[in-house]
C-alpha cells in the first residue's frame, strides 16, 4: 500500500474510524516483522542498536512524512508498539506450544545447543509472564500499562512517550517508575506462587 | 483495586521515592496513617529494582534469542566464509547453524558450524571456543576431525571434515534401533 494511503488511514483512525485501524494493523505487523528480520541479517541486534531504530525505520518506510502530522506519528508509534508486542508474544506462544506438544524427541550431544534452547525457552516464558502482568496492570492503571507497552515493546524514549500520550515527560517518568515496580512485584509473586 | 486506591498508591509511592532511605519509614507512617495494607503495598513496591530489571531493555533485545529463532537467518548457497564456499544448510540449533561447504583450495567438502552473532553473550562465545579447542585436540576415528577454528569479524566458525552419515535422529527413525544398538553406539562414542 502506498505511503499517502497509509498516512490517510492513520488520520482516519485518529478521527475515530475503527475500520482504519483494522486495515493498518496487518500492514504494520508485517512490515515490523520484515524489518526485524533484516536487522537480524545485518547482525545489528546488539546494544548499539538505537532503541527506537526499528520502529522508526518502519515508520519512515510506511508513512508519507511530507504530509504527516504530529498526531499521526503518535498514533503510528502506538500501533507499532502493540504490533511489536504481538509479534514477540506470537513467537513466545508458538515456542511454548511446540514444547508442550512433546513430539520432538531431541537427542543432541552438543551442550551449547541445549543451552541456547533453554535460553529461548526462558525468554518465551518471561515474555508471557510480563504480558500477563501487563494485562492485569491495564485493568488498574490503563495509562501506566500504555507507557509500558510503548517503552518495553516499542522502545520509545521518555520524550517520545510524552508526545504520543500527550502528557508531560515528568508524568511519563512517574508512570513508568510505578508501573515497573508494580510489574516486578507481580512477576516476583507469580514466580513464587 | 479501585481507581481511588490506585491513585493513592501512585501519589504516595512517587513521593516516597523522593525521600532519602532514612526518611522513608517516617514518611510512610505519616502518609498511610492507620492503613497498614496500604503501607505494606507501598513498601513492597519500594523494594523493587529501579534499574537493570527485566523491563529496562526493549523486549526485542531481552528476547533476542527467541526472536532470532523465529526468523531463521541463513547464509545463502554460494556465499563465502573465509576461503570456504557455502553449499547448503545441514542443520540448525538456537546457537548456530551447520553448513555443508567446499574448501576450494583442496576441493574437498567440509562442514562449517557458524556461531550465530545474535548469541552475544560472552559465556556462549567462550563455550564455542572451548568446544573448538577440545575437538581439535582429539584424534579419533569416531570423532570429526577439526580443520580450523576461526573468526571473521564477530562471526566465529568451526570447520570440520564432512561426513555424510545422516543425523542421529534420522538413524533412530530409519533403523528403529534396539536398545542394544543404542548402547553400543554410546560406548563407541566414549571410547
Amino acid at each position: 500500500m502506498p505511503a499517502p494511503e497509509i498516512t490517510g488511514l492513520l488520520r482516519d483512525w485518529g478521527n475515530g474510524d475503527r475500520e482504519a485501524l483494522n486495515r493498518l494493523m496487518p500492514i504494520v505487523y508485517n512490515e515490523l516483522r520484515r524489518t526485524a528480520r533484516n536487522y537480524m541479517q545485518r547482525e545489528r541486534v546488539d546494544h548499539s542498536l538505537q532503541a527506537t531504530a526499528l520502529v522508526n525505520e518502519v515508520y519512515l518506510r510506511l508513512v508519507d512524512i511530507t504530509s504527516v502530522q504530529w498526531q499521526d506519528r503518535a498514533h503510528f508509534f502506538a500501533i507499532a508498539a502493540s504490533m511489536m508486542r504481538r509479534i514477540l508474544l506470537d513467537a513466545a506462544r508458538a515456542r511454548t506450544a511446540r514444547k508442550r506438544g512433546g513430539g520432538d524427541l531431541r537427542i543432541t550431544l552438543q551442550e551449547d545447543l541445549l543451552a541456547s534452547e533453554s535460553q529461548a525457552a526462558n525468554q518465551a516464558a518471561s515474555l508471557i509472564a510480563i504480558d500477563d502482568a501487563l494485562e492485569s496492570l491495564s485493568k488498574v492503571g490503563p495509562r501506566k500499562a500504555e507507557v509500558v507497552e510503548l517503552r518495553f515493546f516499542g522502545g520509545l524514549s521518555i520524550e517520545e512517550m510524552a508526545a504520543v500520550l500527550g502528557i508531560s515527560p515528568q508524568s511519563v517518568k512517574r508512570d513508568w517508575k510505578l508501573a515497573r515496580a508494580w510489574l516486578h512485584k507481580e512477576l516476583a509473586g507469580a514466580a513464587a506462587a | 483495586m479501585t481507581p481511588q486506591r490506585w491513585n493513592q498508591i501512585d501519589r504516595i509511592y512517587n513521593d516516597a521515592l523522593e525521600k532519602s532511605e532514612a526518611e522513608r519509614e517516617a514518611f510512610l507512617e505519616e502518609a498511610c496513617g492507620s492503613d497498614d495494607e496500604l503501607r505494606r503495598e507501598i513498601r513492597a513496591l519500594l523494594v523493587q529494582p529501579t534499574e537493570g530489571g527485566k523491563l529496562d531493555q526493549p523486549a526485542w533485545q531481552a528476547a533476542g534469542t527467541l526472536l532470532t529463532e523465529s526468523f531463521p537467518v541463513e547464509l545463502k548457497s554460494g556465499s563465502k566464509i573465509g576461503p570456504y564456499r557455502i553449499e547448503g544448510l545441514l542443520g540448525a540449533g538456537g546457537m548456530g547453524k551447520v553448513y555443508r561447504a567446499t574448501d576450494p583450495r583442496l576441493n574437498r567438502p567440509v562442514a562449517i558450524k557458524v556461531l550465530s552473532t545474535e548469541v552475544a553473550e560472552e559465556s556462549a562465545r567462550r563455550r564455542f571456543q572451548q568446544e573448538a579447542k577440545t575437538a581439535s585436540s582429539l584424534n579419533h576415528p569416531h570423532i570429526l576431525t577439526v580443520f580450523e577454528a576461526g573468526e571473521i569479524g564477530d562471526r566465529q566458525y568451526l570447520v570440520t571434515e564432512y561426513v555424510d552419515a545422516g543425523t542421529l535422529r534420522a538413524w533412530m527413525q530409519a533403523q528403529k534401533p534396539s536398545w542394544r544398538q543404542i548402547v553400543n553406539l554410546m560406548i563407541l562414542l566414549q571410547t
